[in-house]
């Protein structure tokens, strides 16, 4: 068992690894330490000094273990509860029944619904991955100097509010927005065009570039990390440029698209704010209904129900696209 | 020679990419600054009563003031807890280190609105009015995958043969923490707590269900993107974000040179 | 090294700085609620401006706390959730709700010298009585729904204004509706002669046919004031479902619009103040309905925020312009007596869940 490969494959971390890059100073990911002293540690003095390094290792994750279950797992058990109970007016009925997830499963209204936020969070995942993809292409292999005042750029705009940018969208694509009156004043249309705003289209357009820093970021290290003597040995072996990305860049890369799609996918469909300002009725997506459970409606166990239903199919459709992408790629190489 | 061309269209690319980035978050300085309650082209005039009305607006330095305790409680909270824990996870050979990090990242793969309900639902339950402390919870939850991941990729290579050169000397462990190990992962804490201040300041959807009335800057913005005379108010105030989030990443620039420039242990690792 | 240790010292010095500095300033925030302190109020935007307040602070020499909400059912949830504000400014159509799960208490009107300046309707608004000189409901102000639409754009409707501008092929795409039950469901059912609040079997499934078929119609749905407003100025929709405020706002700077009053009449909405059942001072919450009440409070209600007092005694002095720009009928007293008022919907819960359905376009 080894934490640091761990901490190689995971996403966040690598995310995580850039902002230290950028603040504290350390740059790639190699972990290698510059320094001359390089002892072994001396095993008599550590084991004296601590008995067992998994016992003194827990010890220190404890408090972070104890608040992360207080706040995390035991909402969500409370949560997993009020899915299976009854809300009577003002108040909940406490006799268990699955009567919450059958209406949120059976019934044809919410189905539709779960497969339009599934459809458009897939959507929005291709779109922002694909996008950055150059972009954390052109930052790892092509930029020599200055990586980091590229990766600052990249990541400035996200430093504003969320709340704002979608609004700063809905002020682009609105009906005498920047995009209407732009194309009115170049004459390419006489009246401006409506189904820029309120609609999925919208929701996916506001979405891609709400995340993007996210797709960037963790691309970018397993971009960072390939090792260029791979790349000059396939060159040497007759390679083209094209072949050697299928071959080297892209597979060695997955795992950062993996997890930038993974961190995208997840929260964007739990994502309220944004459709309910650019997404119009036919933009409308689960968390929206879920959100209207919690306050409007009042009907606390049908939301519970609702959301742990939509993230049991986010898991799912989440891994069956991993494992899905896996096998393309290895079919690829 | 071919090489060169695939730069020049990844740089003209680059630009693009860029634009798509900027252009809209660059929409509200511009807005702020005309003279018209609507949002809409063409522009009608300069004005910096937006700003004007900014300043004067006490709701909306309350709801400031809000955030930046949020935030910070936050920060620390979720900075203090990381700490210990990324430098056994990194550090320590333990059983089941991969399943705790997994664990720990969990609030990263929960959709932030299942977080927000089912910990407002705990705090329901347990009877406990909702506050900027319970917004507070809510936040630091959140920002412990940050922090973590901060923190341990601090960690790494980190050498501890530093450590136990400090305790042959005779060093407490207390001290050995305090002079050998913490100076050597301060730029990580400093990023880490830059980092969670950041997420906690930004963020809306979990606030939005855990507030009471004292509201956190993105709620109040929520409440006031309603009315119409209330939203060139909060232009200026985004625009004002955005001035301080580019100071905030310059200063932490200016901390990462100061850093790196010297020989001391904060410039460890650096190759 | 030494840099270092600079640093350190500097972001240690700062940091405790920063968090004392911050602590003094949002010192309230955490410890608030004091036993004697001011009264706090939790009120709709505006409604808590200085106006509202003046003789209040005058008289007692302390400013009272306030707190904004958005929409009532996110006050509602924060009260059930353990919130106690002293005063609050539900609507007559939600109060009810409030008053069954306990949170309020009647409210002695003798103790209100205000009070007989209130509209003689609004004083005796259905259901508000809690017994001999008792109410649950002090009426604050009221204003209109109706429909705000382009002169310019849909010139047709100019002196014979219709609701059926929602359902017009011609404006398809290019109409609104707010979005709570509380406007769109009473608006729609009475464009097809059903009573929304008194509904006879099969009426309902009748009113949510007809919602469905207006969502086809709509560009959106939305109570967002500045939605309205900006994308009736834009010309982006043609009309919308509003309240009088957003054609107020729209008629100020100086866009072609007009206020719909068809025959059929439209509907009034009446907001007010309520006392929460664990007031911390009952005699301070009086004070601070009385000063809300106030003239000059009903002045500001009409010029500033452009919705009509219930204290029409207070507006006796305005200019007739005031009224003819804001589109307030004059005699306010006589256009409430005929008034078609939003009251509660009875089985809200399941309108509720069905309207939210339907809006998703399901």
């Amino acid at each position: 068992m080894n934490p640091r490969g761990v901490a190689a494959h995971n996403p966040l971390l690598q995310r995580g690894a850039i902002l230290l890059n950028v603040v504290g100073g350390r740059p790639g990911g190699s972990g290698v330490a510059a320094i001359d002293v390089r002892r072994e540690p001396k095993p008599g003095l550590w084991q004296g000094l601590f008995r067992s390094e998994s016992a003194r290792g827990y010890a220190l994750t404890t408090p972070m273990l104890a608040v992360l279950f207080l706040t995390l797992a035991a909402p969500i058990a409370l949560l997993v509860l009020y899915s299976f109970w009854t809300q009577m007016g003002l108040y909940l009925d406490q006799t268990p029944t699955l009567a919450n997830y059958e209406r949120a499963l059976g019934a044809a209204n919410y189905r539709t619904l779960f497969l339009r936020s599934l459809g458009i969070s897939s959507l929005v995942t291709l779109i922002t991955v694909g996008i950055a993809y150059p972009i954390a292409y052109f930052v790892a292999f092509r930029v020599r100097r200055g990586k980091f005042l590229w990766l600052i750029a990249l990541t400035v705009p996200f430093w504003t509010s969320y709340l704002l940018r979608v609004f700063a969208w809905k002020v682009i694509l609105g009906y005498n927005g920047v995009i209407n009156s732009g194309l009115m004043q170049l004459g390419l249309i006489s009246k401006p065009l409506e189904f820029l705003l309120y609609n999925p289209t919208a929701v996916i357009v506001t979405l891609a570039h709400a995340y993007a820093a996210f797709a960037i970021l963790p691309i970018y290290v397993s971009l960072e990390k390939i090792d260029r003597s791979l790349l000059e040995a396939a060159a040497d072996l007759g390679d083209g440029p094209f072949r050697r990305f299928m071959r080297i860049t892209l597979p060695l890369s997955l795992p950062g698209v993996i997890g930038a799609a993974l961190v995208i996918f997840v929260p964007t469909t739990g994502d309220y704010v944004t459709p309910a300002l650019v997404g119009g009725p036919s933009g409308t997506m689960i968390a929206n209904i879920i959100q209207v459970q919690f306050g409007r409606v009042n009907n606390w166990p049908l939301g519970a129900a609702l959301a742990i239903a939509s993230m049991t199919a986010v898991a799912l459709a989440a891994i069956f696209a991993i494992q899905a992408l896996r096998i393309a790629v290895a079919r690829v190489r | 020679m071919e090489k060169k061309h695939g730069g020049i269209g990844l740089m003209i690319y680059a630009i693009a990419y860029l634009t798509f980035l900027y252009v809209p978050v660059l929409f509200l300085p511009l807005f702020s600054f005309n003279d018209s309650l609507f949002v809409a082209f063409p522009l009608k005039g300069f004005t910096t009563k937006w700003y004007a009305q900014m300043f004067e607006d006490e709701a909306m330095h309350r709801a400031f003031w809000n955030t930046l305790r949020v935030g910070f409680a936050a920060a620390l909270a979720s900075t203090a807890l990381a700490l210990p824990a990324a430098k056994a996870l990194t550090l320590n050979r333990m059983r089941g280190g991969n399943v705790l990090i997994g664990f720990a990242n969990i609030p990263l793969f929960v959709p932030e609105i299942v977080l927000g309900i089912s910990l407002l639902i705990l705090m329901t339950a347990a009877k406990v009015p909702l506050s900027l402390i319970s917004v507070t919870v809510g936040h630091t939850l959140f920002c412990i995958p940050f922090a973590l991941a901060v923190l341990m990729s601090r960690f790494e290579g980190f050498d501890r043969s530093l450590e136990e050169a400090s305790l042959d000397l005779g060093e407490s462990g207390w001290m050995t923490f305090w002079r050998v190990t913490f100076p050597i992962v301060f730029p990580g804490v400093v990023a880490s707590l830059l980092l969670t201040f950041l997420v906690s300041f930004d963020d809306f959807m979990v606030a939005f269900f855990l507030c009471g009335t004292d509201t956190t800057l993105p709620v109040f913005i929520w409440g006031e993107l309603r009315f119409p005379f209330k939203l060139p108010g909060v232009l200026a105030l985004g625009a004002a974000i955005l001035i301080g989030s580019c100071i905030l990443v310059a200063f932490a620039e200016w901390v990462r040179r100061l850093g790196t420039t010297g020989s001391g242990p904060a410039s460890f690792g650096h190759a | 090294m030494r840099k270092t240790i600079v640093v350190v010292a500097a972001l240690v010095v700062l940091g405790f700085a920063g968090y004392v500095l911050l602590s003094q300033r949002g010192a309230n925030t955490f410890a608030k609620n004091a036993p004697s302190g001011p009264p706090t109020l939790f009120q709709w935007e505006s409604y808590m401006d200085p106006p509202f307040l003046a003789e209040y602070v005058a008289a007692r020499k302390e400013t009272p706390e306030v707190a904004i909400f958005a929409d009532e059912d996110e006050a509602f949830a924060k009260m059930r959730a353990g919130y106690k504000p002293d005063v609050m400014g539900p609507c007559y159509y939600e109060y009810p709700r409030w008053q069954e799960a306990g949170l309020l208490q009647p409210i002695d009107t003798s103790k209100i010298p205000n009070w007989n300046k209130i509209s003689p309707t609004l004083r005796n608004l259905p259901g508000i009585s809690a017994g001999e000189n008792k109410v649950w409901f002090v009426p604050h102000y009221w204003g209109n729904t109706s429909i705000t639409y382009r002169t310019d754009l849909a010139p047709e409707y100019n002196g014979k204004e219709s609701w059926d501008i929602l359902f017009d092929p011609k404006y398809k795409g290019r109409v609104a509706v707010l979005e709570g039950v509380d406007d769109v469901v009473p608006f729609i059912a009475h464009m097809i002669g059903i009573d929304a609040y008194n509904m006879a079997p099969g009426d309902w499934e009748k009113v949510q046919a007809k919602l469905k078929e207006l969502i086809p119609q709509l560009r959106f749905v939305s109570s967002d004031e500045t939605t309205l407003a900006q994308s009736l100025a834009s010309g982006e929709i043609v009309a919308a479902m509003s309240w009088r405020v957003t054609y107020s706002t729209l008629r100020a700077e100086g866009h072609p619009v007009a206020y719909m009053n068809p025959p059929g009449g439209i509907f009034t909405y009446v907001c007010g103040l309520v006392i929460h059942k664990d007031a911390k001072d009952v005699d301070k919450a009086l004070a601070l309905i009385d000063s809300s009440l106030s003239d000059e409070a009903a002045k500001y209600t009409l010029t500033e925020i452009g919705d009509g007092p219930a204290n029409t005694k207070g507006i006796a002095d305005v200019e007739d312009e005031v009224f003819d720009d804001l589109g307030v009928p004059r005699d306010a007293d006589a256009f409430l007596a005929t008034g078609l008022f939003q009251q509660r919907l009875q089985n809200k819960d399941a309108i509720v869940n069905a309207w939210t359905e339907i809006r998703a376009g399901l």
